[in-house]
């Protein structure tokens, strides 16, 4: 279990209030939960300090959407924390951001590092391991083969004979001797009687 | 018990000949006097074309029910004397299994919207067990995905994930979802061959409700590797997991009557036998070769592609020279059945189909004779029921006209003298002379059990048996004219090109009151049109065809009733109905089972979110959004045009919710790695005001803030504090 740490910035009078920030103070918290992060302490602090930041971005971007800004400002920390944990690519690139949650779960971070997520202090070094090893293979290594389709013929060749080839004829060239003393069996009680 | 290993490569031709000979001719002997007799009582009364064609139906149907009557006896005897020593399973001797040193095997389950939990349980069970025969480095398991609905493409992607991590698997269990589904089954395999099948010698084919303990797969392999010559070795599974009334019958028909029948089917397939499509091993290099279907030349239900791939396949293979066996003993193979009656008919529907296609094949060049007798057996299963129907209505049609003011009875004796039957006799003689032959190959199983002591205590003991047997046979002889019904109407919607709709059924298999009397009115109505008919014509033709008539009045409750799931457990708890697999389960039936019970399925999505709960997961959630692309297939360049499109289709998405989109959109949305990443982030960074209403209500799932107590100083109505916006109705 990792503590969570101190040294996060509390609430205080430079955390903006209003509906437009209470959406963006609740929409940083669910993301941030969506990774499994339930420590509502830990919850709590991450985005009161990552709203705080985005008020400050807001002075200077006043048009902006305040759950746009505080959304970007979430990126950018998880992206940090990806770096510290050793994990390197260009955290404005979408294919990244989801290659790193996707070592979240291959490492099963949120399960065996409960609270590491996002913590203030460095990361474990066994998580760090964790994460550079989570790869996934898609599959095997490609190796194509051709699979042509089969050829199939209908009916006889084009000189009206059977095909020789043809197991299937011989087969039931040999078997018509005693189905036909069999019917013809048959032939001989239907005569005798009729 | 017969210790002499087996060779297939040392089978005399003659005495495959033999075997084969032997079979046609028992059934020459069986049906041969039967069509004598009817032919003499068609002529007691005189010939005209109503009989010829009663005459002509009779033969073909007594053959059929001839060739089942004559394989079981077969299958009988056979098994007496200690089982067939040409059979594939004696190729391997008591030391083999430790020295042959297993091939690189995969072992695929193709998938197409079938339930995840079932599957993924199944697939962990079987990965476990070969994990303990200590064969598993040889073997890869591959789930291979043609769904079609994304909420079961999401579901099944975060369970194969959960699947690998507990197991420890990664890189031992593949996903791999198709972007389209060409060609269905024989298309998914297809597409695994191109791309992985160099990786391996063999291919297991499991269906998504197949179950194959580790010993059995590895013994596959062991086969194949014994015996070079085999291309292809087909496993007879075993039904299990019955819970409803029908499924438990068919599993206690088929476990009952089976090895006897499987026997005298191996007799005189050898290595001429069918491939069914799952439960199978499958030498990958020869199947590359030669085993792509073609597309079949014309169009309408006979040409295109072709549907049923399994028969095709046999007969490609072994048209290239490979041998195909029956595995007819071998342990721990299973797969599930399905639950009712309509189940029943719906994969009767797509089978029958695909069979009747193979008409095009019994004359093409180069299959092996006995392919063309698979295709033409597979054709006349579902092709019988016309008949049957036409021989019901031509006896009726007959007894009419016999009936019929001034229509006398010619006087001549049967066999002109011959025999001193009246002309009652002779009918009621024949008609018993069928039923006997029916019942046959379940009196002979009987008969088989006698020297099993063992296998009869694990049924239940002979009461348990002999009671199963009968109301087996009486259940079916009722469903058996609702059978012939659907077939009829699907031979006739087929080559019509027509479809048919079938009503939603509910999970676990249950019958619905509702669905079960849309489905079978129709049969009810014609069964009570013809018991009105029949009794007009003839009180005694009314007798003889009154099980029938029966079946179709009562196919509504016939069909409910069989279908429940509490009659089912009821019946399995007073030891109905009860097989070996129930008695003494193997390790696999117990694992799966509990895995099952243990599942505890999450509270439902919110009904307005359920039809899109996939791609709202695959969008919103951080963790199901980044497996979902980490599978998808990346584009460095995405056509300029491709690119305006997903934009659009992007911003529809969020700002209208998905029903503004077409199913089709949704799946390309899905498909494209970079629209999920974008929607994935555009999703959280938008103000709720610039999403739909849809979005609004899903976001909501992820809020840590709980509504308002609801007490008397809430405000009416009672909602919560906002949480991330308004939400939907």
């Amino acid at each position: 279990m990792i503590a969570v740490s101190n040294d996060l910035p509390s609430a205080d009078a430079s955390v903006p209030a209003g509906p437009d920030w209470d959406e963006a103070f609740l929409r940083v918290e669910s993301y941030l939960r969506a990774h499994q992060l339930e420590s509502r302490v830990l919850l709590n602090r991450l985005a009161t300090a990552i709203i705080a930041e985005a008020r400050e971005r807001a002075r200077g971007n006043p048009a902006a959407a305040p759950v746009a800004l505080a959304m970007g400002v979430t990126h950018e920390r998880i992206g940090a924390w990806f770096a510290r944990a050793g994990r390197e690519g260009d955290q404005a690139s979408e294919r990244v951001r989801a290659a790193d949650r996707l070592a979240l779960v291959l490492a099963d971070l949120p399960g065996r590092w409960p609270n590491c997520f996002l913590a203030g202090e460095a990361v474990p070094h066994e998580a760090a391991e964790a994460l550079a090893s989570a790869t996934r293979e898609p599959g095997p290594e490609l190796r194509f083969s051709n699979m042509p389709p089969a050829t199939l013929e209908f009916g006889f060749d084009a000189a009206g004979q059977p095909d020789p080839s043809n197991r299937g004829g011989r087969f039931l060239a040999r078997a018509a001797g005693p189905w036909l003393a069999v019917i013809l069996l048959l032939g001989v009680v239907w005569a005798a009687s009729h | 018990m017969n210790l002499v290993r087996f060779d297939p490569a040392s089978l005399d031709a003659t005495e495959v000949a033999r075997r084969r000979h032997r079979l046609v001719t028992l059934v020459l002997l069986i049906a041969g006097p039967a069509v004598l007799v009817m032919a003499d009582l068609h002529r007691r009364t005189g010939y005209d074309g109503w009989k010829a064609v009663h005459l002509a139906l009779f033969t073909v149907l007594f053959s059929l029910i001839a060739l089942g009557a004559a394989q079981s006896l077969i299958g009988f005897f056979i098994r007496r004397r200690g089982g067939d020593p040409c059979r594939i399973t004696a190729s391997l001797g008591p030391d083999d299994t430790e020295h042959i040193v297993s091939a690189r095997t995969a072992v695929v389950m193709p998938i197409c919207n079938e339930e995840v939990g079932r599957v993924i349980e199944g697939l962990r069970v079987m990965y476990r067990s070969v994990q303990r025969t200590g064969k598993l480095a040889d073997c890869d398991f591959f789930l291979l995905s043609d769904s079609t609905d994304p909420n079961r493409w999401i579901e099944e992607e975060a369970a194969w994930l959960a699947l690998t991590r507990q197991l420890g698997a990664e890189g031992r269990i593949f996903y791999r979802k198709r972007r389209g589904g060409i060609n269905k089954k024989a298309g998914n395999l297809a597409d695994f061959c191109r791309r992985w099948g160099r990786h391996y010698v063999y291919m297991v084919v499991l269906d998504a409700d197949s179950l194959m303990s580790g010993d059995a797969i590895v013994r596959l392999a062991q086969l194949m590797e014994r015996n070079p010559r085999v291309g292809i070795i087909q496993g007879v599974p075993v039904l299990v997991n019955g819970e409803t009334i029908l499924a438990r019958l068919q599993q206690f028909a088929s476990r009952l009557y089976g090895p006897v029948s499987a026997a005298g089917l191996n007799y005189w397939q050898l290595g001429e036998a069918n491939y069914w499509g799952h439960n199978a091993i499958i030498r990958l290099a020869p199947f590359i070769a030669h085993c792509s279907l073609p597309e079949l030349p014309g169009e309408g239900a006979f040409g295109g592609r072709i549907m049923s791939h399994d028969y095709v396949e046999a007969a490609l293979m072994r048209r290239a020279g490979w041998e195909v066996w029956l595995a007819t003993d071998l342990d721990g193979n299973y797969e599930e059945c399905p639950a009712n009656v309509i189940e029943f008919a719906q994969r009767d529907r797509r089978w029958l189909q695909g069979n009747l296609q193979h008409a095009r094949l019994v004359g093409a060049k180069g299959f092996h004779a006995v392919n063309r007798v698979h295709f033409a057996l597979g054709i006349l299963a579902y092709v019988a029921s016309p008949l049957w129907l036409a021989f019901l209505i031509v006896s009726a049609v007959i007894a009419w006209r016999f009936g019929a003011p001034g229509v006398a009875l010619a006087p001549v004796e049967s066999f002109a003298g011959y025999a001193q039957w009246s002309y009652r006799t002779q009918a009621v003689l024949l008609f018993l002379f069928t039923f006997a032959l029916l019942f046959l190959p379940k009196l002979i199983a009987l008969l088989d059990l006698r020297a099993r002591r063992q296998e009869v205590a694990a049924f239940g003991g002979w009461g348990d048996l002999v009671g199963g047997v009968f109301l087996e046979t009486l259940v079916f002889t009722l469903l058996a004219p609702v059978l012939m019904l659907y077939h009829t109407a699907f031979i006739a919607l087929t080559i019509a090109r027509r479809k048919i709709s079938w009503g939603t059924q509910r999970r676990g298999g249950e019958s619905a009151l509702g669905e079960t009397i849309a489905a079978h009115w129709a049969h009810t109505a014609v069964g009570a049109v013809g018991w009105m008919t029949v009794t007009r014509i003839d009180a005694t033709l009314a007798f003889w065809m009154a099980p029938i008539l029966a079946g179709l009045i009562c196919s509504v409750p016939l069909s409910y009733f069989t279908g429940s799931l509490p009659l089912g457990r009821a019946l399995r708890r007073e030891g109905l109905f009860k097989t070996p697999e129930e008695s003494r389960p193997l390790p696999e039936l117990l694992e799966l089972a509990a895995a099952l019970a243990a599942r505890r399925p999450g509270p439902p999505p919110h009904p307005v979110l359920a039809e899109n709960y996939g791609l709202l997961q695959a969008v919103i959630d951080p963790f199901v959004n980044a497996v979902h692309v980490s599978l998808l297939r990346a584009k460095d360049e995405q056509p300029v045009a491709s690119e305006e499109r997903f934009v659009g289709l992007r911003a529809t998405l969020l700002r209208e919710g998905p029903e503004a989109l077409t199913p089709r959109d949704r799946m390309a949305l899905l498909m494209d790695l970079d629209s999920m990443n974008a929607l994935h982030h555009a999703l959280w960074s938008s103000p709720a005001a610039e999403l739909a209403g849809w979005w609004r209500l899903a976001l909501q799932h992820y809020n840590v803030i709980a509504p308002v107590p609801e007490t008397a100083f809430t405000p009416r109505g009672g909602e919560g504090h906002i949480v991330s916006g308004p939400t939907t109705s």
